[in-house]
């Protein structure tokens, strides 16, 4: 049966037992009376900064006056109560991170709709690992390498918060990261491809012509689609970081 | 201007927990007096939600308390209703009162409207 509030609170003030009669202990609290780590740093990311202290202490202070009774049920409480709070403050904080993700995310999933339909039997057939450690980690140490550790560092905190001010500087250095990225995934396919095109050409005879040259060329030629789809990503990105900078920029013009 | 200003129920019952909590007023003690009163359990979410929104309004003010050792050394954030606030409830609650008047609630079935003679279900 639902419990009611109204009894869960009467509940929760009858049955108080303190922990520590003698109350708590100076400095951070026991491992035992935090609550879990995960939901706590989810909350200071989707919480605005004014809100972050008022409303963690809150439910520090609920959850230990809960966990007298069951640390288990406290914590599914606490679960509870930041998924609520991430529901109701997500938009306001992170929608700009929300809108570039769920584009990311639509990207990708329509695009792996297409490669099934394209072939239903065998869908695994556009997945290539060794294409897949050509592209992806080498474009990322390009864009490293061309750029900064720390740029990585600024780059993957924009991705997190893109509403977080940062100089016009970071913003350039991060812009030019996802161009390099991008960039170098697009190369690094053309490049690929033509690795292909030439075993494929010096492996060619007369007898395996029909049988290998087009699943040959469909392999050679994967690295190329995930060039094009990491360039598509970071295009989107470093068009976000533009907007970001031009924004701020402004908005600092305005106030003086 | 005050007069414009409209508010709904979730933000009708919180301004008079507020009110009701007077020097205690905070996320936790709001949260408790809804669910001890009405039975109401919002999540903490949902309160600071509606908070937030009445004090951009200009019906509650806030400021920043102590920090104890169970909130683990954050501080308290104690709402106060504004003289907007307090007519805004006001003007709500003469508001409901006058919509109130004539009719009377028959136990499970319908409103009655004494002088016209017609029912609505309820």
């Amino acid at each position: 049966m639902k419990q009611s509030g109204s009894e869960h609170h009467t509940k929760l003030t009858s049955a108080k037992r303190p922990l520590y009669p003698e109350g708590l202990p100076s400095g951070p609290l026991p491992p035992a009376l935090q609550p879990p780590l995960l939901c706590q740093l989810l909350l200071e990311w989707v919480l605005p900064d004014a809100l972050q202290e008022p409303v963690l202490g809150d439910l520090q202070e609920e959850f230990i006056e809960r966990q007298q009774q069951s640390r288990s049920s406290a914590c599914w409480w606490y679960r509870g109560q930041t998924v609520s709070t991430c529901w109701h403050f997500l938009h306001q904080t992170k929608g700009d991170w929300l809108m570039l993700v769920l584009s990311m995310v639509f990207f990708i999933g329509i695009s792996l709709w297409a490669m099934f339909v394209s072939n239903p039997a065998d869908p695994w057939t556009y997945y290539d690992f060794v294409s897949l450690v050509l592209i992806f980690p080498s474009a990322l140490l390009f864009a490293v390498g061309a750029t900064s550790r720390r740029t990585l560092q600024q780059a993957v905190a924009f991705l997190m918060n893109p509403g977080a001010a940062a100089e016009p500087v970071v913003y350039q250095q991060i812009r030019h990261f996802f161009d390099v990225m991008g960039q170098s995934a697009l190369l690094l396919g053309f490049f690929s491809t033509l690795i292909g095109v030439v075993a494929i050409a010096n492996a060619m005879t007369a007898e395996n012509f029909a049988a290998s040259f087009g699943p040959a060329t469909a392999v050679c030629l994967l690295t190329l689609l995930y060039g094009s789809g990491l360039k598509t990503l970071c295009y989107v990105a470093a068009q976000k970081v533009s907007f970001t900078a031009r924004e701020n920029s402004r908005n600092d013009s305005v106030l003086g | 201007m005050a007069q414009d200003k409209f508010i709904g129920e979730m933000e009708h019952m919180v301004l008079l927990a507020v009110l009701r909590l007077n020097e205690q007023a905070y996320g936790s003690q709001i949260r408790q007096c809804l669910a001890d009163t009405v039975d109401r359990d919002l999540s903490i979410g949902a309160l600071y939600t509606t908070l937030e929104r009445l004090e951009q309004k200009g019906l509650l003010k806030s400021r920043l308390g102590e920090a104890t050792a169970e909130r683990g050394g954050r501080a308290k954030k104690y709402f106060a209703i504004t003289a907007e606030g307090q007519q805004a409830l006001h003007r709500s609650k003469q508001a409901l009162d006058r919509l109130w008047q004539g009719l009377a609630l028959r136990q499970g079935a319908s409103v009655t409207v004494p002088q016209n003679g017609m029912e609505f279900p309820a």
